[in-house]
């Protein structure tokens, strides 16, 4: 198989799998129900941050509004910014989510299942991105 | 949807972090008992909604 078989075919292969994700992220997220509960009583919202669920809501829909614009459409609007702005967000690198993922040790493993899925679903969108522009 | 709506249309009513302007994602999010909505302005600067969540005790 020739490097230009591969790039026209990855593309493809990416978008199935960001569809496939996009399924098991509903279900991941329907199975933090408890510990969300959980996780909204004991942490009192503070008024000058987001607390770790309006986090990780707000990553979810950035992220899930991605990979839905390449499911359907198979491409994303300013695609290059798309890019930039991905990069930038790495799950982890939010200190509410990063202090939340490794102080709770042990505890809240739907949540940091779900966290985890999340990111890569990012990793997913810019995998496909890069070789979209590669094979262009 | 319908829900969040409700929310945005009291939301003056709501908590919201930060107090003024926006975080460097350029979000806000307003708080109103258990529930919470996350906004970013549009070009124009008009607020619009990206996400509504409730915390269910």
């Amino acid at each position: 198989m020739t490097k230009a078989t591969l790039n026209t075919q990855n593309p493809d292969i990416t978008r199935h799998y960001i569809s496939h994700l996009l399924q098991q992220l509903t279900e991941d997220y329907k199975n933090t129900k408890e510990e969300r509960k959980k996780l909204a009583s004991l942490s009192p919202a503070s008024r000058e941050e987001f607390t770790v669920l309006e986090e990780i809501e707000l990553l979810t829909a950035d992220i899930r509004g991605y990979a839905s614009q390449i499911q359907v459409r198979g491409k994303i609007e300013k695609e290059q910014q798309a890019i930039e702005r991905l990069q930038t967000m790495q799950v982890l690198d939010v200190p509410t989510i990063a202090k939340f993922y490794f102080v709770t040790d042990g505890d809240y493993k739907q949540i940091k299942a779900y966290i985890r899925m999340l990111d890569y679903l990012r990793l997913l969108i810019l995998e496909y991105l890069h070789s979209c522009q590669s094979s262009h | 949807m319908l829900c969040s709506g409700r929310f945005y249309s009291n939301k003056k009513r709501a908590v919201r972090v930060p107090k003024t302007g926006y975080r460097q994602d350029s979000s806000a999010a307003y708080r109103k008992g258990n529930e919470y909505l996350i906004v970013r302005p549009d070009n124009s600067g008009v607020e619009k909604i990206v996400t509504y969540g409730v915390n269910d005790d």
